[in-house]
């Protein structure tokens, strides 16, 4: 019987086939595009999750350049205790930098850097620990420069605070006092700056300033040479939630804009590539699972219009059949065949297009096939049978086939 | 041989707390061969009674057996197996599946009987030469006359060698012509020793029959016994 009632839904499917082909093409279009959207979404997942990991762990560097000739930092240290107040989920590694030439003999030329940091910046660049630096009374200046400020070395062009003046401890202008040791004693890891603008910049021709001790009224005039450079950058803490990040990064640029509008404040490029990529992701994984979301919306749509329609059509044949010695069960499976099949049949031509077009794809539109799409594509293919399965269910448990024949005799 | 007897049958509906009787105590036994018509005005409970004889419905009380084997214990595959294979219905609207071929119609019986495709095929074909509609095997209801739709309705009735035929008003839809035609068919396939219960209101056909029933005011009366 098996044979007859496969032969039959067949033959049903074949008279209809103008109901059956729009519904199977629908199936498979809808299939393909689930697939393709969900192999998107997996792929946008994971690249949400490698970036997600790079956002909690890098350091968004703040680019700082002047909007008008300003004789006020961008950032001075009163606003930066602020910064870290509002803001103790991140760290600021913040670095003023001044340059100066200085001479040994007059005819050696050496080039030296001044670097007023924050304690997050020692931390992150120089992998030194100490709390208080910022704000402390301690410099530390390498064997080079020392010459420089134990008057053996001319300066030639650039300016040299009074507090780092010859001699070991002194007394600033501006009332500090500092003590100005060798840099040894910081105990830095290696001999030179691994800091990306600061590349192999060694640690002998450089010295370490407290942060708060830096004063922009000691600035000689601004010229590109010896103008100072800020270095500001933000790292949140690894783990920390990726929007929560750039919500945080978003309020902190906003925050300096407005405290000094000389200045202007922006991500780098790879801040904002990064920012980019997370951006177009999130969208772009929205779109896909709002095109999934309706593409399978419709073809439920479709499909369970489709099975009712056939099942009304029908209803007197099953009559016809269960009075010819057909049982409920036997009407039942020849229906949900017909009902199903050739969606089911649309919806595995269309997860096998989807890999098709995954597989052409995947170079050109950077998405990965996903096995867990591939396997949800086929378990979708096979959803016209549950679906036809369900609503049939529910309209053969009320079914009472000979009643029709009654009410047609009555 | 005795095949089905049914003794002091009742139907009943229910309309609220009211009971809707539409016949009691029917009494009736059809032999092998038999050929019974049961006659009555419209609404007389006649179709019923034909359903309930062909294990299309139940008695709300009484006792109806098929071979001698009381049928109201059975559940439904059970009953869907004995019409299957010992019944035959022809209706007034023939009934023939829209989307199946005359062949094909003639075909369905015998495959939910679980016969196979090769022999089902030929009966079927020879079925149909048998009412005189082989060249019309490949077409569809809709490209058939009424006459011949019925015939192939009666052809499909005998798919699997049915004890038992039940008709309900088979010439009520046809013109005259066509209706003596199916007449001659089913009297003629009485003759050759298949039993036929028909319900009727052609006093003619009915006429044919070895026993005549009315059935009047859920009374079920034979046809020249006192009250009949």
């Amino acid at each position: 019987m098996t044979g007859y009632i496969l032969s039959k839904s067949l033959l049903m499917i074949r008279r209809r086939w103008k109901v059956h082909l729009p519904l199977a093409l629908q199936m498979a279009a809808g299939v393909a595009v689930i697939h393709v959207c969900a192999a998107l979404w997996v792929s946008a997942a994971e690249e949400y999750r490698v970036i997600r990991e790079e956002i909690g762990g890098t350091i968004w560097n703040i680019v700082i350049t002047p909007e008008q000739p300003s004789s006020r930092p961008p950032l001075d240290y009163e606003q930066y205790a602020m910064l870290k107040a509002r803001f103790p989920e991140a760290s600021f590694p913040f670095c003023i930098v001044r340059t100066v030439h200085y001479t040994t003999d007059g005819a050696d030329v050496r080039t030296g850097r001044l670097l007023y940091a924050s304690d997050d910046f020692l931390a992150s660049v120089l992998q030194k620990d100490r709390p208080g630096f910022e704000r402390g009374n301690a410099a530390y200046a390498g064997d080079d420069i020392r010459g420089l400020l134990e008057g053996r070395y001319r300066l030639i062009f650039g300016h040299v605070p009074p507090e780092l003046g010859a001699g070991g401890e002194r007394e600033g202008e501006s009332g500090g006092r500092l003590s100005v040791l060798p840099m040894d004693e910081l105990g830095a890891a290696g001999d030179r700056f691994t800091h990306h603008d600061l590349a192999d910049w060694p640690l002998d021709r450089t010295v370490l300033l407290p942060l708060a001790f830096y004063d922009p009224s000691h600035a000689p005039p601004q010229t590109p040479e010896n103008a100072a450079v800020f270095w500001l950058s933000v790292r949140f803490d690894r783990g920390m939630d990726a929007d929560e990040a750039i919500g945080t990064f978003a309020q902190i640029l906003g925050l300096l804009a407005a405290w000094n509008e000389d200045w202007r404040f922006a991500a780098d490029a790879a801040g904002q590539r990064l920012l980019g990529g997370y951006e177009a992701l999130r969208d772009g994984a929205a779109a896909a699972g709002g095109v999934a979301a309706l593409g399978l919306a419709i073809v439920l749509i479709g499909l369970s219009a489709v099975v009712q329609l056939l099942f009304l059509r029908r209803r007197r044949a099953f009559a016809v059949c269960s009075a010819c010695g057909a049982r409920k069960g036997v009407l039942f499976a020849e229906m949900l065949l017909e009902a199903a099949l050739p969606s089911c049949a649309g919806g595995v031509a269309g997860a096998g297009l989807g890999s098709w077009c995954l597989s052409a794809w995947a170079d050109a539109v950077g998405v990965r096939t996903s096995p867990a799409a591939a396997a949800g594509a086929a378990v979708l293919a096979l959803a016209p049978a549950m679906l036809a399965a369900g609503a049939l269910a529910s309209r053969f448990r009320r079914l009472r086939p000979l009643e029709i024949l009654r009410g047609d005799q009555a | 041989m005795t095949l089905i007897e049914l003794t002091d049958g009742k139907k009943a509906f229910r309309d609220g707390d009211r009971e809707m009787i539409v016949f009691d105590r029917v009494g009736l036994r059809i032999d092998a061969g038999d050929f019974v018509a049961i006659t009555g005005r419209s609404g007389s409970g006649k179709s019923t009674l034909l359903h309930i004889l062909g294990c299309m419905d139940r008695l709300t009380s009484g006792t109806y057996r098929f071979r001698g084997v009381p049928v109201d214990g059975l559940g439904d595959a059970e009953l869907a197996r004995i019409r299957g294979k010992h019944f035959g219905f022809v209706f007034q609207s023939f009934h023939l599946i829209d989307e199946l071929t005359a062949l094909q119609n003639v075909e369905a019986p015998m495959g939910y009987a679980g016969v196979p495709r090769r022999e089902r095929r030929g009966r079927a074909l020879e079925l149909l030469r048998r009412v005189g509609l082989a060249d019309k095997a490949g077409h569809y209801p809709s490209q058939l006359s009424g006459g011949q739709q019925q015939r192939v309705a009666i052809a499909r009735a005998l798919a699997n060698g049915p004890d038992v035929i039940f008709a309900d008003e088979p010439t009520g839809s046809l013109d005259r012509r066509n209706g003596e035609r199916i007449e001659e068919l089913l009297v003629e396939l009485n003759r050759q020793g298949t039993a036929l219960v028909l319900v009727t209101h052609d006093e003619r056909l009915a006429s044919r029959a070895h026993r005549r029933f009315v059935l009047e005011d859920g009374r079920l009366l034979e046809h020249g016994s006192p009250g009949g």
